[in-house]
């Protein structure tokens, strides 16, 4: 990879690295050193990425996602990193904001299934994209994207409209009142 | 409460936005190693023919330098006490023993011609030894 091919590639992905890494962890601080680590390790080994096996941007943000989770392995590491133990809570729909409500409830999901919401819903990764960025099969990412779905309609259902007559105003206005 | 169906979920989902990365964010370069660092860490690509050609020269040198010496063994003759000593020559026969097989006259006369003409002219009589037996010392096999 030449230095303008490297900066090129910089220019184009590095918001989708940083967006996918500040939706992981919720830090900016952690999202920017996550995008200097995985364009480093781009810049030393140019080799790993094979394009015909998928896209240069799926192949960043599974960098990406490797070293989130190396992180948070460090830093939880008695916790587990899978979702069988999990118990969605609702929200408090009283406590203000329709955006940091819907955040904080996509960073509650344990760690593998917040990957994939955040690959497919905000980053628009194909399920083969995905199951290439998290080194899985197709089969299990789209169980475990539906379980974090199932998740967050739970967790997220004091905003819908069935429940609160504020629910589709607050949507569309984006504050609960 | 009743959960949320597909598209209210999708609806919400997309309320919650990420900032863009910061302008501060500085494209990363890999800092360039010193002599030192690059001689304890640094790689270099040999190609593989050169590097086992390379090798190939290395283990034969030191197979050369340090390696057992060829030594051709001499088998001892049993009928013969054994002597290693290989002589090239024959030995030179003792002055006293070459002197009587020349003729008094012509010794005489070589006395004459060695006095008067340089000493190289003197071979003109000479006679080369009759019984003159080399010996050879031991066999090489």
């Amino acid at each position: 990879m030449t230095e303008a091919e490297f900066h090129k590639a910089f220019e184009q992905h590095k918001n989708s690295v940083y967006r996918f890494a500040w939706r992981m962890t919720g830090s900016p601080s952690t999202a920017e050193d996550t995008v200097q680590d995985v364009f480093l390790t781009l810049l030393r080994l140019p080799q790993r990425f094979d394009p015909m096996r998928g896209s240069l941007r799926s192949f960043l943000l599974g960098i990406a996602r490797n070293l989130v989770l190396k992180r948070w392995r460090d830093e939880h590491r008695w916790e587990e990193l899978g979702d069988e133990l999990f118990v969605p809570q609702p929200v408090d729909a009283a406590t203000g904001d329709l955006a940091r409500l819907v955040g904080e409830a996509v960073q509650s999901l344990p760690p593998l299934q917040r990957e994939v919401v955040i690959l497919a819903e905000y980053e628009e990764l194909s399920l083969e994209e995905i199951a290439r960025a998290v080194e899985s099969e197709v089969g299990t990412v789209k169980s475990r994207l539906h379980r974090a779905r199932e998740n967050l309609r739970r967790m997220l259902a004091p905003l819908g409209p069935a429940n609160t007559q504020k629910g589709l105003r607050s949507i569309s206005h984006g504050t609960i009142k | 409460m009743e959960p949320l169906n597909d598209n209210e979920l999708n609806q919400l989902l997309r309320r919650w936005e990420a900032p863009e990365a910061p302008q501060s964010l500085q494209i990363p370069s890999s800092p360039k190693p010193s002599l030192w660092q690059w001689l304890w860490s640094g790689r270099i690509q040999v190609p593989v023919p050169l590097g086992v050609l390379a090798c190939a020269c290395v283990a034969a040198l030191l197979l050369f330098s340090f390696g057992p010496k060829s030594v051709i063994p001499i088998a001892p003759d049993p009928a013969r006490p054994v002597d290693n000593t290989i002589q090239l020559a024959p030995p030179a026969a003792p002055k006293q023993d070459v002197t009587p097989m020349i003729a008094p006259q012509q010794q005489v006369q070589r006395t004459r011609e060695t006095s008067s003409r340089p000493e190289s002219a003197a071979l003109a009589g000479f006679r080369p030894v009759s019984q003159f037996e080399p010996k050879v010392i031991g066999v090489v096999k």
